[in-house]
């Protein structure tokens, strides 16, 4: 999706390890843990971004975008994806249009003559924010480590959009299939953000997802 | 540690995705006012032991300000509303009687 | 001697022995041993010295509640002080070592104070060491602290690593014994999402112990399979070695999981020392059972008197006796289990010591049928023996203890009844009331800790709830599990109803209630209460609660002060309800009316390493970085944190010192030309038919008049009229602008804008997008600037086409910028703002081509000299949120014309027209090469009414300048500008006083730097 580069991911949800106490003390044990098998963070190339300001429920901005995009407007905290074009809900008037690398500036020439004359604004913010993936078994377990959000798979899904905090800066998070994550940061923060997340999958997990 | 639903965007947020922005429906005192009603505006704030009104900030989140009635001392939350409102709306003032019979209504 | 049972102990494996060191000794274990049996296994009774006297004291519990057997644990930097010997699992090559002794446990000088006991009474702290004051700090303080001390924290960084975990759970249980499984399941059963806690390493609470069956089982069976069946059913998830540390609002949990030490599996390093458990929990099941109290008699601290429970888990737990001459003394029932699982175990009871006068039942027929010598209504008048238990004097326990009876024996098991578990109850606002028939304080249910829906949110179950009998727990644990399930949203009965976790009925040895007697004897006297100990952590006596009333500290949170009952590490876990009691019999009132004092978090005490997680070192606190970052580390940069950016201070070179640096960094920018990374100013757009009269509100001048292609520089204010903000605004369009701010204030900005557009001004129609991020911005500054402008692309630069505050769009070095010609050093300079992701090659790229002209990096100081040297103010050093724009000078920013703007009505009170309020100088040293401390305060030389001196300014800026070769400095002076000329002292350190002359703000004249 997005045109970030496809890696090659397990099919579907990787069954999850579940962490089962020794009900005998055991001196030689840790935590409540299950090694790191195959959960990894990676800098991914950043799609193109485009910030949309405006009234995004109303019927003009809608259709305008629906017309310069093709994709409906998602409902609050989802993400839509068709072609390698996705909108994500950012608030009740804001919209992140991801695109494929270096796409943004062709999709707000279509957008800027559908919006034309509407009350809207529209921004590349392309090198604003840079994007992570996460994949593998773990990787719900490996974000909740740093981030308040429930994310087990009833809360938390294909198509859910979510911005809130890992650590201590913001970040938005979805998950394009149901095994690993993308991660939005803002630039500034990556090498922290990049730092935070190899630091969280080098250790272990707790199991509980 | 509260959590506020936020109407904005629907999240049940976290305490730390919120920032506080004290009591809500305080009106603007611009250069017209009276030193006292101005000094009311900057410096006079309720402080309840019970139903307040509040304003908080998704910041981590969808970013928008909302308003919050809850009660200061059990933290029951009668609900979150629009910041765009001058005063409590009726559904909100409702909800309030409904757990607080006794309730005298809003400070003045 | 070892103490080692030939036989038992179910938690032991007799196979695995292990060595570990015990203040250097070596000793030996069993896996399954805590410390603590391990300890009692070697004879060790004798296990640390109290705060207060030095007093020799013993292993006294089984448990988290321990208050004597706090221990330093390994060495160097993992070291780990203050845990508690009953709660640290032993492991091969353990390093344990006793606290608060000094030379040695066995013989302790401090312990002298003992004999001064007297003169060490309650508030004796408060009362000595006033006078005189000077010593508190140099001799008292000291002397405490070396005397009073917990263990040692480790002087290096600790080398373990600790993570947060972030868990959502419809119903946390905490606690695993009958009680927490079974309200477990039928939570499950009905659908809810269910987390179950355990603080040991082993399940099941007390009920293996206590002898209870469940459906025919043994409990220890029963719970195997109860717990094998919750781990592995969809909705549970099961935990143990995690305390539940506290409860907060709306459902929030803290918990720790820890792993036992050391490490021993290297393959594991991975593994965290600690996990900090952060739970938001629909609903909370506190199935956290009770801890037994002690009971108050003369020498009640002696090392060999123990909790009845606790001798009851050495011996069945770990196969330890604690001796083979025990005395039991009791108010209740439950220490005869611990009477016959002693006799069962070979161990020698001297007595048992009912104070009851006519106790009966099955436990003491049981008793009787084994052939223990049960004397009712009797008690321990006084404990024989200092380090060790010697022999106990028997009594009438409701006599004053002038009668005695010797009883020779080497151990003492108390047992004065028991009080639940009852303080995650307490953490958020839950009320306990004190039920008189069972003996102790119970949650209230009618007045519970609320959750967001007003429901309460826990829902204490088993023992913690008072219920004493097992019998009672199965129903009453279905029951609340339910109820849980319910408040948390489910009331489906789906899933199966495991009979494992649904238990039809539990026995145990019958309960009778305890008769309370909060001193024993009864009518002890006097000598006899000074030595009975209410808090052993702290030292507190029967006698220190009677001085505490008498000297009028009545309520009970005075009471626990003034003592520091149940204030030491332990938090009163032992000694609180029996400090209670002691205070209520000394007024003549009930327990009901003294009430108890508030349980706080956390439940025991955690390491600052679990509360930290991953945040220290390089994950500390984020560090922002530009695009440009990593050359500017290639380049010498010596940094500086700017907000939670990091700016290059200077670029060093090699040899090279940061003054002579930021000298060369100016000189070289004022004389030729210099490049500025300046992408951390905060950059906003503007958008929308209101934006001009949005932006006329926000900024004290007048924005909307501002023409396309032209920047103006503004000021933002908050509405108490002081500054916040300051920066260069360019309007792009019809509707739009482009507002910079400083680069601690883009975020803080640009929610202050849309604060007021979504709070007040929300039919406006403007919209904002903070492109901070997006773009760099790098400033080309000095004599040369023109040529590597010229240099880099096509756009006109001449004064003609690009005068000093234009902006135009265009291209330079093969990239999409947006060029304005602003100046913050008084010096020809450009502002080129382009994408992030070019912001490296475009930098370099102007290197290059400035590369013939001497074209230098600078950084932030040489920013800010060059800026005071223009008398350029800063926002954070010029302003501290109490400033004006009138203040600094600023009045030409600020429009007298409109109608409004933020901090208009407030600039409009008297206090900021005051003519005495200090304004914006320059200071101009008498001797030019002494540069004023920033921050240094400007005195008149007359006195303030307290004896203070009078201040009538300070320093807000001070550079050595190497463009004029003298210090300059900006200040605030009081009526500053009406002073011009006229010389102030700033007195310094060491009585110095540097002199300097009022000037005018504007160092760098209009000849020099006036290029821009």
């Amino acid at each position: 999706m997005t045109g970030l580069e496809p890696e090659p991911v397990p099919e579907g949800e990787v069954p999850r390890q579940r962490f089962v106490p020794e009900s005998l003390p055991a001196p030689d044990g840790g935590p409540g843990t299950k090694p790191n098998s195959g959960t990894s963070v990676m800098r991914v190339a950043t799609p193109g971004m485009i910030t949309l300001r405006g009234r995004i429920r109303s019927e003009p901005i809608a259709s305008a975008v629906r017309k310069a995009i093709g994709i409906d407007i998602p409902e609050p905290r989802r993400i839509l994806s068709v072609d390698g074009r996705s909108l994500a809900w950012m608030s009740p008037d804001e919209l992140l249009i991801l695109t494929p690398l270096g796409g943004s500036g062709s999709t707000i020439a279509a957008l800027s003559s559908a919006l034309e004359g509407q009350y809207a604004l529209l921004a590349d913010v392309s090198d604003a924010r840079l994007c992570f993936r996460i994949a593998g078994p773990s990787s719900r377990e490996l974000i909740a480590k740093g981030c308040p959000v429930d994310l087990s798979p009833e809360a938390f899904s294909p198509g859910d959009f979510r911005r809130s905090r890992l650590g201590q800066v913001p970040v938005a998070l979805w998950m394009p299939d149901p095994g690993q994550f993308m991660l939005l940061c803002f630039r500034s923060v990556s090498d922290f953000v990049e730092h935070w997340l190899q630091n969280a999958a080098q250790g272990e997990f707790s199991g509980y997802l | 540690m509260l959590i506020l639903t936020c109407p904005c965007c629907g999240a049940e947020a976290d305490e730390t995705e919120l920032a506080s922005g004290g009591e809500a429906h305080i009106q603007r005192q611009g250069p017209e006012s009276t030193d006292a009603a101005f000094e009311a505006y900057l410096f006079q704030r309720k402080n309840p032991s019970g139903v307040h009104f509040e304003r908080w900030r998704h910041a981590f989140g969808c970013g928008k300000w909302f308003h919050a009635a809850r009660c200061t001392r059990t933290l029951e939350v009668f609900g979150t509303y629009t910041a765009q409102s001058l005063k409590p709306p009726k559904w909100i003032l409702d909800r309030i009687r409904k757990r607080r019979p006794d309730w005298a209504g809003p400070l003045p | 001697m070892s103490r080692r049972l030939s036989e038992g102990g179910r938690l032991i494996d007799r196979e695995v022995p292990l060595g570990f060191l015990w203040n250097n000794r070596r000793l030996t274990g069993f896996r399954g041993d805590t410390l603590a049996s391990a300890l009692l296994a070697n004879d060790q009774q004798l296990a640390g010295r109290s705060f207060k006297y030095h007093r020799p004291r013993g292993i006294v519990t089984a448990g988290p509640e321990e208050p004597n057997a706090l221990v330093q644990l390994g060495h160097g930097a993992s070291s780990e002080p203050n845990l508690r010997a009953t709660t640290v699992e032993l492991a091969d090559g353990l390093r344990a070592t006793s606290q608060n002794h000094w030379p040695s446990l066995e013989f302790d000088i401090g312990a002298a104070t003992g004999y001064l006991a007297p003169l060490f009474a309650a508030g004796f702290y408060y009362k000595t060491f006033m006078w005189p004051r000077v010593a508190w700090k140099h001799v008292f303080e000291p002397l405490i602290r070396r005397s009073a001390g917990l263990g040692i924290p480790p002087t290096q960084p600790d080398p373990d690593h600790y993570e947060h975990y972030h868990a959502h759970v419809d119903v946390l249980v905490v606690g695993s014994g009958i009680a927490g499984l079974v309200a477990a399941g039928a939570a499950a059963d009905a659908g809810a999402r269910v987390l179950v806690l355990e603080q040991n390493p082993e399940f099941g609470g007390r009920a293996p112990v206590d002898g209870i069956t469940v459906d025919g089982l043994a409990a220890s069976e029963w719970i195997d399979d109860c717990v094998a069946d919750l781990a592995w059913r969809d909705l549970v998830r099961v935990r143990n070695r995690t305390t539940v540390l506290g409860v907060y609002d709306h459902g929030y949990v803290f918990a720790c999981e820890h792993r036992p030490r050391p490490n021993m599996d290297k393959s594991r390093a991975d593994a965290p020392r600690q996990r900090l458990w952060r739970i938001r929990a629909r609903q909370i099941v506190m199935a956290t059972g009770a801890i037994e109290r002690p009971l108050a008699f003369a020498g009640n601290d002696v090392p060999g008197v123990m909790l009845a429970s606790a001798a009851r888990d050495y011996a069945v737990n770990f196969g330890v006796g604690i001796g083979d001459r025990v005395v039991v003394v009791t108010n209740n029932d439950s220490a005869y289990l611990t009477a016959t699982a002693l006799a069962e175990a070979g161990i020698g009871i001297a007595g048992i010591l009912d104070i009851r006068e006519s106790p009966a039942g099955p436990a003491l027929d049981r008793a009787r049928a084994v052939g223990l010598d049960v004397r009712t209504g009797m008690s321990v008048a006084s404990v024989f023996g200092r380090r060790q238990v010697l022999g106990v004097s028997a009594t009438a326990s409701n006599g004053d203890g002038a009668r005695t009876e010797r009883i020779v024996a080497n151990a003492v098991v108390m047992s004065g009844g028991w009080s639940p578990s009852v303080h995650l109850w307490s953490h958020c606002g839950g009320k306990l009331a004190w039920d008189a028939n069972r003996g102790c304080f119970l949650p209230d249910a009618d007045r519970p800790p609320a959750g967001a829906d007003g429901v309460g949110m826990v829902i204490p179950v088993g023992a913690a709830n008072g219920t004493m009998d097992a019998s009672g727990i199965p129903d009453e644990a279905v029951r609340a599990g339910r109820e849980a399930a319910r408040r948390a949203g489910h009331r489906g009965r789906r899933g199966r109803q495991s009979s494992a976790s649904h238990p039809a009925q539990a026995e145990d040895a019958a309960e009778s209630q305890p008769e309370l007697a909060w001193m024993v004897p009864r009518q002890a006297k006097r000598s006899l209460r000074s030595r009975a100990f209410l808090d052993y952590q702290n030292d507190v006596k029967v006698t220190d609660i009677e001085l505490a009333v008498r000297e009028g500290f009545q309520s009970v949170e005075h009471a626990k002060r003034y003592t520091t009952l149940g204030m030491a590490t332990d938090q009163g876990k032992l000694s609180n309800v029996n400090g209670i009691g002691i205070l209520a019999t000394s007024m003549g009132q009930e327990i009901a009316g003294v009430g108890t004092t508030t349980f706080r978090p956390p439940y025991t005490p955690l390491t600052l390493g679990a509360i930290a997680g991953e945040a220290h070192g390089p994950l500390f606190k984020p560090v922002r970085k530009t695009p440009m970052d990593g050359w500017h580390d290639d380049h010498g940069a010596h940094w500086e944190p700017v907000a939670d950016w990091r700016r290059p201070y200077c670029y060093l070179r090699d040899g090279e010192t940061v003054k002579a640096a930021i000298n060369r960094e100016i000189l070289n920018t004022r004389r030729r030309v210099g490049l500025l990374d300046a992408s951390t100013l905060g950059k906003i757009l503007v958008s929308g038919p209101d934006s001009g009269r949005f932006l006329d509100m926000l900024y004290t001048g007048r924005m909307s008049t501002l023409r396309q292609g032209r920047c103006r520089y503004g000021l933002m204010c908050n509405e108490n009229g002081f500054l916040i903000d300051d920066g260069v605004i360019a309007r792009l369009g019809e509707e739009t602008f482009l507002c910079h701010t400083t680069s601690g204030g883009s975020d803080r900005i640009h929610a202050w804008m849309e604060e007021w557009l979504q709070t007040e001004w929300w039919t406006w129609k403007v919209w904002t997008v903070n492109l901070t991020e997006q773009f760099v911005q790098v400033g080309i500054v000095g004599p040369e600037a023109r040529t590597v402008m010229e240099r880099l692309g096509n756009i006109d630069v001449s004064d003609e086409a690009l005068r000093f505050m234009d902006h135009v769009d265009g291209e330079l070095a093969g990239f999409p910028v947006r060029l304005f010609r602003i100046s913050f050093s008084g010096e020809l300079s450009y502002e080129i703002q382009l994408p992030a992701a070019a912001g490296l090659e475009f930098w370099t790229q102007a290197l290059e081509a400035g590369a013939d002209l001497g074209i230098q990096p600078y950084g932030t100081e040489a920013l800010h000299v060059m800026r005071a040297e223009k008398g350029f103010i800063m926002i954070g050093d010029e302003t501290d949120g109490t400033v004006t724009p009138q203040d600094l000078g600023l009045d030409w920013a600020v429009s007298r014309l409109k109608s409004d703007y933020l901090g208009k009505r407030a600039q409009a009170r008297s206090y900021l027209n005051a003519p005495d309020r200090w304004r914006l100088v320059g200071l101009a040293t008498e001797d030019p090469n002494a540069v004023l401390p920033d921050g240094a305060y400007a005195t008149d030389g007359s006195r303030q009414q307290d004896g203070g001196k009078t201040m009538i300014g300070r320093v807000t800026s001070s550079y050595w300048s190497p463009t004029i070769n003298r210090s300059i400095a900006l200040g605030l002076v009081e009526r500053g500008p009406d002073r011009m000329g006229e010389v102030i002292g700033f007195p310094v350190e060491s009585g110095r006083t540097i002199r300097a002359k009022i000037v005018d703000p504007v160092f760098l004249g209009q000849d020099a730097g006036a290029n821009a």
